[in-house]
């Protein structure tokens, strides 16, 4: 699996992304990433837990401990609404710019 | 939850912090594994494979942690208890490393707050960079104060300064009898106050009305004076103050700090230029000193080629006109501290040559330090420190060493400072200046996070540059070398700084020991001198009133002899100016020495023990009228008269009204401007045939010089009621023996010799244990190859003289550095020689071996341990 690296922006936009469904944890977020990109993003633990830390911190994300679906205890990671808002504005954002880039890719 | 709120959440609670962390990161590998017996892994293989999936949890939590808000404060503070803990573990590598940059920084301070006091010090004026202190350039190329004529010339055309006023020196005897006292001021002119751009604290500034002859007394108190003498009363303004027993009227007090020149001044008043007296209308008589003020846009460069021009001008219009001669422009802080600037850059220049000899062996003392670290290191990576994050705790507690060593050296420098303004010296303008303010503080500091990253940066890369399987693997064994050659290039730098403080130290005891040889002309002991001003009863004939002084002085018993004169040696003041000989006119031409004009009575060579060479010294019977007479230095006689005898020759000073004076004595040259300055022709003329027209401006004070075998103490005592006797309201001031003026001259240059000399021992002694750190390491280090050695059959004078070759190879280098540097810097030093070359062959190669000889001693202890290095011992330590 080939593994590319991401841009800080764009890994937060994809665990944002990741959540939009529901609470998960650590491990699952990775996996539904994962899954969503078709392997094509593999998160590694330690820049996965490193962005869920800053993102709490800038308030888009709350978190619970929680019993996991196999009882084991986890720390379950929710959206906020400061969250949703800011996946909205980001994912505007990236559109407009893919757009963009597509469009100079073409027009060469 | 915001950023700031959590940087203290993750400050504060950081054990809850953590400890969720690494619940998490188990939580998500029971996850992995639980995944992977699901996938048909069996538990065991599970395990594994979710902990290689992971990559190592402690690298997991220390990147999760590193990206935390606050991080940096909190890994800061984890860093300098962690640096703080390692420093008390090893208590003799940080005392020496402390005590170290606490000379080094402590020394930088002290020089750093002289400098700041005395070079960087602002006067109380306002914009002072643009005030202007104008000189006037003399035929000889000497610079002098101006003569009235000249002033009021160069007032007109002041066009390229923006004002020009005069200022000139002033006493007065304030009070009467018993606590009559004489105060200092200065005469102003009433554009001073533009000049300068102050305004009295209290009242108001002269008027240019108040500022004409006869319009009355007005006097402006100092800050000082006003506060001492009149408790700070504000209904001082418009009261009389007796001055000379004359009342003058205050109108004003001067804000805190203005002063013209030093501590000390106590009154302000208007120069009132008199149109009768001899200073207003001789062009002979240079007795003003004019400030002016930079026109607004214009630089000192500017103004000075401008006022290059008007001298142009003025010397066409009027070739023989003194105002021709041009003037020099000079701010008022270069004029204030002139003299002292290139000594005292030179000796910060010292201080920093010590800081680094200083940090050259911390650093030495870190990078040995960092090779026994090297496993701390390779461990602390191998948990999961970044590298960065390692260099960064290693410059932390090199910064903590320095910020220590600048604690400890804040101490030193204050004591430091106070013995220095202990020794009283009078060359300096404003010694209360002198102090550890905050911006020396400031200062301090800077110096200390510099000299923290300059010695701990590449120590620091050393040590954090570890392979962590290598180091880990080798354990403590040692054996590496890196480092070695670094350290070596240390010493070899430490060497040649030491041997260029050595060389300045060295040329300044040389000049010093030249200038305590030099000859003052007189003999300075058992000579006690007083001054004293004439009362207002004498006011037409000052020296009458001193010659009757000086006769109820010569009755006093223990007296051997008495002299009178206006200044003696050493004490300046004497006006100078050319002289015209045996009917000629008086000599201007360029390159001319210009004569010094001293005023003296009877009895005054005698007194002074100043060879007589021919002819005799003034009598009693050299009245006003009996012939005019002159006696010539040494220097002068030779200069008008070479290989003839002056004695019966003539000559006139070049003031108006003087006569035609005979020479009838010759007397050995008197140093005196000061011991290391040149000797000057002098002409002497008997006080009592002045001329006429200046006797008013020499006769405002006269010193007397007392030779006696009697202790000082109860002569004084005797002297005063002696005085007294002839006028009870006339007070003593600057009573001083020849000795003291004498210590005076000398203070400054023995005070930069020792202090230059304690700055270069510090530098031989740290630049030696440098040596004989790097020494003892590479003998330790090298301590298999010579147990081979010894076993392989070498003896032990081989390995001492492999040892002490490699110590004596890195001092002469470093000599050989040190040459090169001293000579460079040989321009620097002028400023510290006296009639010694500044690339003196005899000093350098004296300090050569001294410098080879401390090396030698730093290499052969070292060396002695490694000789008695039992060879099995050596090999078993494999």
């Amino acid at each position: 699996m080939s593994r590319i690296e991401l841009l800080q922006g764009t890994l937060d936009m994809l665990i944002l992304n990741a959540l939009r469904t529901g609470s998960n944890h650590g491990l699952g977020i990775s996996r539904r990433i994962n899954q969503i990109t078709r392997g094509t993003f593999d998160v590694r633990p330690g820049s996965l837990y490193t962005a869920l830390h800053r993102l709490e911190e800038q308030g888009w994300l709350t978190s619970e401990w929680n019993d996991s679906e196999n009882r084991r205890r986890a720390k379950f990671y929710e959206l906020t609404a400061a969250g949703r808002k800011q996946l909205q504005a980001e994912t505007e954002n990236w559109e407009r710019i893919s757009l963009a880039i597509t469009r100079a890719l073409r027009a060469t | 939850m915001g950023r700031l709120s959590s940087s203290f959440r993750n400050l504060f609670r950081r054990a809850k912090v953590d400890g969720d962390l690494e619940a998490e990161i188990q939580s998500h590998r029971e996850l992995l594994t639980d995944q992977n017996i699901a996938d048909g892994m069996d538990p065991v293989t599970a395990h594994r494979q979710a902990t290689l999936e992971m990559g190592g949890v402690e690298q997991v939590r220390e990147k999760v942690r590193s990206a935390r808000a606050g991080q940096w404060m909190e890994q800061l503070w984890q860093d300098i208890r962690y640096a703080l803990r390692m420093l008390r573990k090893a208590p003799g590598f940080a005392a020496l490393a402390v005590i170290t940059l606490a000379l080094g920084i402590g020394a930088n301070t002290a020089m750093f707050s002289v400098i700041n006091g005395v070079l960087l010090h602002q006067p109380a004026f306002a914009d002072p960079a643009r005030v202007m202190v104008v000189l006037q350039k003399q035929p000889n190329g000497n610079s002098n104060v101006f003569s009235t004529p000249d002033y009021l010339e160069w007032k007109r055309q002041s066009s390229p300064v923006s004002q020009m006023a005069a200022v000139v020196g002033d006493i007065h005897t304030f009070g009467t009898g018993e606590q009559a006292e004489r105060i200092s001021g200065f005469r102003v002119s009433s554009e001073i106050f533009s000049v300068l751009g102050i305004s009295p604290a209290l009242g108001r500034p002269f008027t240019a009305e108040e500022d004409r002859s006869g319009a009355g007394q007005f006097l402006l108190l100092s800050d000082g004076f006003w506060k001492k003498n009149f408790h700070a009363d504000p209904k001082i303004l418009g009261a009389k103050v007796t001055l000379d027993g004359a009342p003058y009227m205050v109108i004003g007090v001067l804000p805190p700090k203005v002063q013209i020149f030093g501590p000390g001044e106590s009154f302000w008043t208007p120069l009132q230029l008199d149109a009768h007296d001899a200073r207003a209308t001789a062009r002979t008589v240079h007795w003003l000193l004019p400030f002016a003020r930079l026109a607004p846009g214009s630089s000192v460069k500017q103004a000075q080629s401008a006022v290059d021009a008007v001298a142009t001008r003025l010397h066409h219009d009027d070739p023989n006109g003194d105002a021709g001669y041009g003037v020099a422009l000079q701010t008022y802080q270069d004029f204030n501290t002139g003299g002292l600037r290139e000594p005292l850059l030179l000796l910060m220049g010292c201080v920093g040559f010590v800081l680094l000899i200083a940090c050259s062996n911390v650093a030495n003392l870190l990078l040995a330090r960092g090779s026994s670290r090297r496993l701390e290191m390779s461990i602390r990576t191998a948990v999961g420190a970044q590298r960065s994050r390692v260099f960064r705790q290693l410059l932390t507690e090199s910064v903590l060493l320095s910020l220590l060593g600048g604690v400890a050296g804040l101490f030193m420098a204050f004591a430091a400072l106070r013995a220095l303004l202990a020794a009283n010296l009078s060359s300096l303008p404003n010694p209360e200046t002198i102090q550890l303010n905050g911006t020396a503080l400031a200062f301090t500091l800077v110096i200390c996070l510099l000299v923290g990253i300059l010695f701990g940066v590449a120590p620091a890369l050393a040590t954090s540059r570890v392979d962590v399987s290598n180091s880990l693997r080798e354990t403590s064994r040692g054996g590496t070398r890196t480092g070695g050659r670094s350290r070596a290039a240390l010493v070899v730098a430490e060497t040649g700084l030491a041997f260029i403080l050595l060389i300045g130290a060295g040329l300044a005891l040389k000049s010093l020991w030249k200038v305590s040889r030099v000859d003052p002309g007189f003999n300075p002991g058992g000579l006690l001198t007083f001054r004293i001003s004439s009362p207002a009863t004498f006011k037409e004939h000052p020296f009458t009133f001193y010659s009757q002084v000086v006769e109820r002085v010569r009755a006093l018993p223990g007296v051997q002899s008495v002299a009178l004169a206006r200044d003696v040696p050493l004490s300046g003041g004497d006006p100078s100016m050319p002289i015209a000989v045996d009917g000629g006119t008086p000599q201007v031409t360029d390159g001319q020495v210009v004569t010094r004009y001293r005023v003296i009575g009877a009895d005054y060579f005698r007194s002074f023990e100043t060879p007589l060479l021919r002819g005799r010294e003034f009598t009693p019977e050299d009245t006003a009228a009996s012939q005019p007479v002159a006696i010539v230095s040494q220097s002068l006689a030779q200069r008008y008269w070479p290989n003839q005898s002056p004695l019966g020759k003539t000559l006139k000073p070049n003031i108006p009204d003087a006569s035609w004076y005979t020479v009838v004595g010759v007397v050995g040259d008197v140093r005196h401007q000061g011991l290391d300055a040149d000797t000057e022709p002098t002409a002497y003329y008997p006080f009592t045939q002045l001329p006429k027209s200046i006797e008013p401006l020499l006769g405002r004070y006269g010193t007397v010089i007392v030779r006696s075998n009697a202790r000082s103490t109860g002569l004084l005592d005797s002297i005063r009621h002696a005085v007294s006797s002839v006028d009870s309201s006339v007070p003593l001031f600057a009573v001083k023996s020849m000795d003291e003026f004498l210590a005076d001259a000398g203070s400054f240059r023995r005070l930069s010799v020792s202090l230059i000399g304690i700055f270069a021992v510090l530098a031989l002694v740290m630049a030696g244990t440098g040596l004989y750190g790097v020494m003892a390491y590479a003998v330790t280090q090298r301590t298999r190859e010579i147990g081979i050695r010894m076993a392989l059959g070498a003896k032990r004078r081989d390995v001492l003289r492999m040892i002490v070759g490699q110590g004596m190879k890195m001092g002469a280098i470093g000599v050989a550095a040190g040459i090169v540097g001293a000579v460079a810097l040989s321009r620097l030093m002028a400023s510290l020689v006296y009639q010694t070359s500044t690339t003196d062959v005899g000093t350098f190669v004296a300090v050569g071996l001294c410098l080879m000889l401390f090396v030698l001693v730093a290499g052969f202890v070292p060396s002695l341990r490694a000789t008695r290095v039992d060879p099995n011992a050596a090999l078993r330590c494999e």
